[in-house]
């Protein structure tokens, strides 16, 4: 009961404030509304450019996407403003010698722990590079790695250093929506490019407030609306759906952005349940509540380890109550075989997608993407796992070389970060483990690069990940997918 | 699907017991080191998640289950009687409050241990009783899964055990005369550090049988036992530190609460829960400070 | 004369001594003030402000003997307050840390209510619930509009006014780091003053013994309430800063979770629980030792081990066996450690008339109530 009377102190004591300050109109950033914050970074991007030059880039064909050599002279070209910078000199000056790139990355500290091959796979690469191609430009690629406990504040710290200690040319792959949150304004503010951010918040499309920071995975409000498009595609009757996220920055963006959709779709949200991010056991109660609702459709956002909780509880209380069987989609983040492997039968069916090719499936062992992906894993790590987050750091560390490959042939007097944050606004690249038809698109009217996914779905029989339908592709169009704010 | 709110009802009260027993569980293990030395086994729930990794892999080198968490429960008791020999029990004489900076310390050595060794990636591991997604009868309509039954049974066994262990037994009648006066009971002859060390290697065991039976519906992970002891912190607390019983029914009681208010009360949510068992409890500990089951321990000038 | 050398409290050459020790201390953050980079500054302010936290959990848990593992409740609230203020009111920070204080202070008072009944392990259990309560209300959606729910509140920034020598974003790291020292040099003086006073020494009566501080006439009441009050008022100012340093706030950060809490305790324990020079040696131990341990791991090896290889969870090995080995080497914390080498060379005769202060006492004592694993 203390603390109600704690929390009404606050209250009053923070209202009390609110009245003191009200009309000082001093400078009230885009957080100022953080419940709209997420929605409305992403808009500038999105909506200015529109004007200029509409959707240039969605007509550009896949096969020639891996051309990085196109020099940016058309319109739709980004170029960074140095003269804003902190030391427009910095981000001016040429890379001598190694290019050392930083990266911060929970490798131990709770759920997020299980992000950590993430590092493997972000070093595998620069190891293949360094070893096949010796570097790039001729420079050896050192990566730095420094663990965050998925905590912002720790972010902030091993960032100042990575950047004034280790003098890094570049950030790359940090993983994190508050993590990558934390440093956004130093480093725009710095001119240190902050790339290849492992999020799909919204915030790392927003080219003319964040030129500096830009995004790696697909955005969380694409993949719910494929989900979405694909059930309705699948059932048109879709009358009824249901929630079921982490309370947390990660659950919250997926959550707005599927509260958003649904209404759009005409489809009624009956059940809309949380847990915590500590939380382990059986979501009995929250997938009870589900089903008492029964609905069509079902999101899942689980952390981690808990993707597994919630599939096995989900098995448990399908065979329960025989009327519930919804379509459930779990986020791309679950998308790993341990997870869906550990969760027994009750994975059979369940729904997630994945942009990258499935490097656990032997079908596609003979792939020579694949098989060069694993042979570098195995050399940096034998015991991790490689099929899961792994992947996406060897797709940051791959998206990172072309972005420096790109920008030593656009500025053939020397790599500097003005240079490198050009060629990653406006990166025209297909990353070796995308999956077919997908690519790597950026330029001033688009901020994000991975807008297309492949809805999947586990076969537990086999276990084995089976693909649904085509890989929906809404490259350089995600604008449209802005929820309102 | 539920044909009324009744049968609704029942389901999330058999929810919640299920959840319960195992919050019980691992109250018991910090009930019974509590009782001997009155001290909390921060380092209980890594404790148990590293004993539940030691199941996995001795089921993954083919050995029946119930052999391998039988034999976690063994390193359990070893670890949990080494810990206190080797560092709780020095440091008590000699510093006090770095029992607890110790605690911590081993906390994210076992932690990071399990890492070291296992790797990040979660597993599954086997359950002890039928978990299959048929394995369930039903009760006024709700579905009781035999697992979770099985669960609620070995809860209640080992209170049953530990209630003749501590009244039966001569080690736990020691254990009692410890509880009591370690000085007293080192006069008539009770070798007060063993008593002590074994009392932590008890729990240990039961930390080990919590988490094995907890990895099969949750996933092992390192972090399995993060949320989970906070629950059963909560738990012994309000039970009452140095009750067995009052482990059980504050583990059973957290379970209902979490369930009812899962279900229920929509304005809280599930991320709410800890607050309002923690609210609970402050009412409870302001009535009876020494929680439900405790015992009031009286001061004298 | 042979060693150790007598040197009776209050003389002049225990005065000299008291000087040379703050005066080197005193040129260690100026010269680092002055040159370190951005990222050293960075860290040290860090630090600084986990320092100022631990004065304040210090009082409560060193001096006056009650154990909050809660304290990151009062850190976040802190943080918050200045973060709610600033961002979605439009304050100038600095206007928003008295607010902070006051506020902090009046909850603190509230919630040190619980202590007047309840003692050692019950008490550091409802701190725990305090700490989980606080994290599960700032991710509550019925408190979005106020706290930004999961995704907090970001965007701050509290650029050096006009009047400070400093030069806007690029002295922000300074800005932060003198402003950080100077809080937490009034925190130790407001703390350290208030151990020598009277009331310092009710403070230590119901550490040591609480019944018989009641029959000695202190008032129980009045002193575990102002003393949880101030507490967290000082954690609270070192959480306004922070958040605006960290330019965010949300549940997650770890400061504001148990996690926070049991490192301020760890801090206090490490430094020497109940000095006056304990919090801000716990704060160096715990940031320094943290950070060179997280090093271990990522190839940086550690006694020519391990170089060049990435083994996971190694780091939190080489951390956790060095605070265990860190409480078996230093039971009185680093502090004591100091005054044991100390006394090998000097030795501080209390003063003659004695007018009994706790800083005459030879040893801090540890305190009596112990929560423990």
């Amino acid at each position: 009961m203390a603390h109600k009377r704690l929390m009404a102190v606050f209250v009053v004591a923070a209202l009390a404030a609110a009245a003191c300050g009200g009309d000082d109109e001093t400078s009230t950033t885009d957080a100022a509304t953080p419940t709209t914050a997420a929605a409305e970074t992403t808009a500038p991007a999105d909506t200015e450019p529109a004007d200029t030059e509409p959707a240039a880039d969605t007509t550009a064909p896949a096969d020639t996407a891996a051309d990085t050599t196109a020099p940016a002279t058309d319109e739709n070209a980004f170029v960074v403003d140095t003269e804003a910078c902190e030391d427009p000199d910095a981000a001016n000056a040429v890379i001598e010698g190694d290019i050392k790139i930083g990266t911060s990355i929970p490798l131990t500290g709770g759920p997020a722990a299980l992000f950590a091959p993430f590092a493997d796979g972000f070093q595998a690469y620069f190891d293949y590079i360094n070893a096949t191609e010796g570097g790039v430009n001729g420079q050896t690629l050192v990566p730095i790695v420094k663990d965050d406990q998925y905590t912002a504040d720790i972010t902030k710290t091993n960032v100042d250093s990575l950047v004034f200690d280790d003098e890094v040319a570049l950030l790359s792959g940090i993983i994190g929506s508050p993590n990558n949150a934390a440093i956004q304004a130093d480093m725009n503010a710095l001119c240190v490019p902050q790339l290849w951010a492992a999020t799909g918040a919204p915030s790392w499309g927003a080219v003319d407030v964040y030129p500096w920071t830009t995004g790696l995975l697909v955005p969380y409000a694409v993949e719910s609306r494929v989900f979405l498009e694909y059930a309705t595609g699948e059932n048109p009757d879709v009358a009824t759906a249901a929630l079921f996220y982490v309370n947390n920055e990660f659950g919250q963006a997926y959550a707005e952005a599927f509260k958003a959709q649904v209404e759009e779709f005409g489809i009624e949200l009956v059940a809309e349940e949380t847990i915590d991010v500590t939380d382990s056991g059986a979501p009995s109660g929250q997938l009870t509540n589900i089903a008492a609702a029964n609905p069509d459709i079902v999101l899942a956002v689980p952390l981690g380890a808990q993707c597994i909780a919630f599939m096995t509880e989900l098995g448990n209380v399908k065979a329960a109550n025989p009327d519930f069987a919804p379509a459930v989609y779990q986020t791309a983040t679950c998308a790993n075989q341990l997870f869906f492997g550990a969760a027994g039968a009750g994975g059979d069916g369940v729904l997630t997608s994945s942009n990258l090719v499935d490097v656990a499936n032997p079908e596609n062992a003979s792939l020579p993407a694949v098989s060069t992906y694993l042979e570098a894993f195995t050399s940096v790590n034998a015991d991790a796992n490689p099929a899961g987050i792994a992947v996406a750091g060897w797709l940051a560390g791959e998206m990172t070389v072309a972005t420096l490959k790109k920008a030593a042939e656009d500025c053939p007097e020397g790599i500097t970060r003005a240079c490198i944050i050009n060629a990653a606004r406006n990166i025209d690249f297909t990353p070796s483990l995308f999956r077919e038809g997908l690519s790597a698109v950026m330029n001033a009217g688009d901020g994000f690069i991975a807008e297309g996914t492949q809805i999947i779905s586990w076969d537990a029989a086999n276990q084995v990940f089976v693909d649904q339908g085509d890989v929906i592709d809404v490259e350089g169009t995600t604008g449209v997918y802005t929820p309102a704010s | 699907m539920f044909a009324n709110s009744f049968e609704l009802f029942i389901q999330r009260t058999v929810d919640g017991l299920a959840a319960g027993s195992i919050y019980a569980l691992l109250a018991l293990a910090l009930v019974v080191v509590f009782r001997g030395s009155g001290q909390l086994n921060f380092a209980q729930g890594e404790m148990g998640m590293f004993c539940a990794f030691v199941a996995s892999t001795l089921t993954l080198s083919g050995l029946p289950l119930w052999l391998s968490i039988l034999l976690s429960m063994v390193v359990g008791f070893v670890m949990g009687v080494g810990i206190e020999r080797v560092v709780i029990r020095p440091l008590e004489h000699k510093n006090p409050g770095g029992v607890l900076v110790a605690a911590i310390g081993l906390f994210l050595l076992i932690n990071q241990l399990a890492v070291a060794v296992w790797g990040v990636d979660p597993r599954g591991l086997a359950s002890l009783f039928p978990d299959g997604e048929d394995d369930f009868f039903r009760l006024f309509g709700a579905a009781v899964r035999w697992e979770r039954v099985g669960i609620f049974l070995v809860m209640l066994v080992l209170l049953a055990l530990l209630w003749a262990l501590f009244t039966k037994t001569k080690i736990g009648l020691a254990m009692r005369a410890v509880a009591n006066n370690q000085d007293s009971s080192r006069l008539v002859g009770i070798r007060v550090g063993w008593i002590l060390a074994i009392g932590w290697g008890v729990s240990g065991a039961i930390g080990a049988l919590g988490a094995a039976l907890l990895a099969p519906q949750a996933g092992l992970s390192q972090a399995l036992m993060l949320g989970p002891f906070v629950f059963a912190s909560a738990a012994a607390i309000l039970g009452g530190l140095d009750s067995p019983l009052g482990a059980v029914v504050g583990g059973l009681a957290i379970g209902l609460i979490q369930a009812y208010i899962v279900g229920y009360v929509n304005f809280l949510g599930g991320g709410m829960v800890l607050s309002v068992v923690f609210a609970i409890i402050l009412v409870v500990l302001l009535v009876r400070p020494s929680g439900l089951f405790g015992s009031q321990r009286v001061e004298r000038v | 004369m042979a060693w150790p050398k007598d040197v009776r409290r209050g003389s002049a050459w225990h005065r000299v001594g008291q000087l040379v020790l703050f005066g080197l201390v005193a040129l260690f953050f100026i010269r680092a003030g002055l040159t370190w980079n951005r990222s050293g500054i960075g860290q040290l302010t860090d630090m600084l402000l986990f320092a100022t936290a631990a004065v304040g959990l210090n009082l409560l848990v060193g001096v006056t003997g009650q154990i909050s593992l809660g304290h990151s409740a009062f850190f976040g609230l802190g943080a918050y307050t200045s973060a709610v203020l600033v961002g979605q009111y439009g304050w100038t920070p600095g206007w928003t840390f008295p607010v902070s204080i006051v506020l902090c202070f009046a909850v603190g008072m509230v919630v040190g209510l619980p202590a007047l009944r309840l003692k050692g392990v019950y008490l550091a259990l409802v701190s725990i619930a305090l700490a989980t309560t606080f994290t599960q209300l700032l991710n509550w959606d019925r408190l979005a509009w106020l706290t930004g729910g999961p995704i907090g509140i970001k965007g701050l920034s509290y650029l050096p006014p006009s009047w400070t020598p400093f030069d806007g974003r690029a002295d922000l790291g300074k800005w932060f780091f003198w402003m950080s020292l100077v809080v937490f040099v009034i925190c130790t003086l407001i703390a350290s003053s208030m151990i020598r006073s009277r009331f310092g020494r009710s403070m230590v009566a119901v550490r040591d013994n609480e019944t018989a501080a009641a029959v000695m006439g202190v008032n129980l009441a009045a002193v575990k309430t102002l003393v949880f009050g101030l507490s967290a008022a000082m954690a609270g100012i070192a959480g306004s800063i922070f958040a605006m340093k960290l330019t965010l706030v949300e549940p997650v950060v770890q400061f504001f979770t148990l996690f926070g809490s049991i490192f301020l305790l760890v801090m206090v324990v490490l430094g020497g629980a109940g000095s006056t020079w304990g919090p801000l040696v716990g704060a160096f131990i715990f940031v320094y030792v943290r950070d060179w341990a997280s090093g271990v791991g990522e190839g940086n090896g550690v006694l020519g081990l391990f170089e060049g290889t990435r083994i996971g969870g190694l780091g939190g090995i080489v951390f956790g066996v060095l605070l265990i080995v860190i409480v078996f080497v230093a039971p009185f914390g680093a502090v004591g450690l100091l005054r044991k080498a100390r006394a090998k060379v000097v030795r501080v005769l209390p003063r003659p008339p004695a007018l009994p202060t706790v800083a005459n006492a030879q040893e801090p004592q540890p305190p009596t109530t112990v929560v423990s694993g």
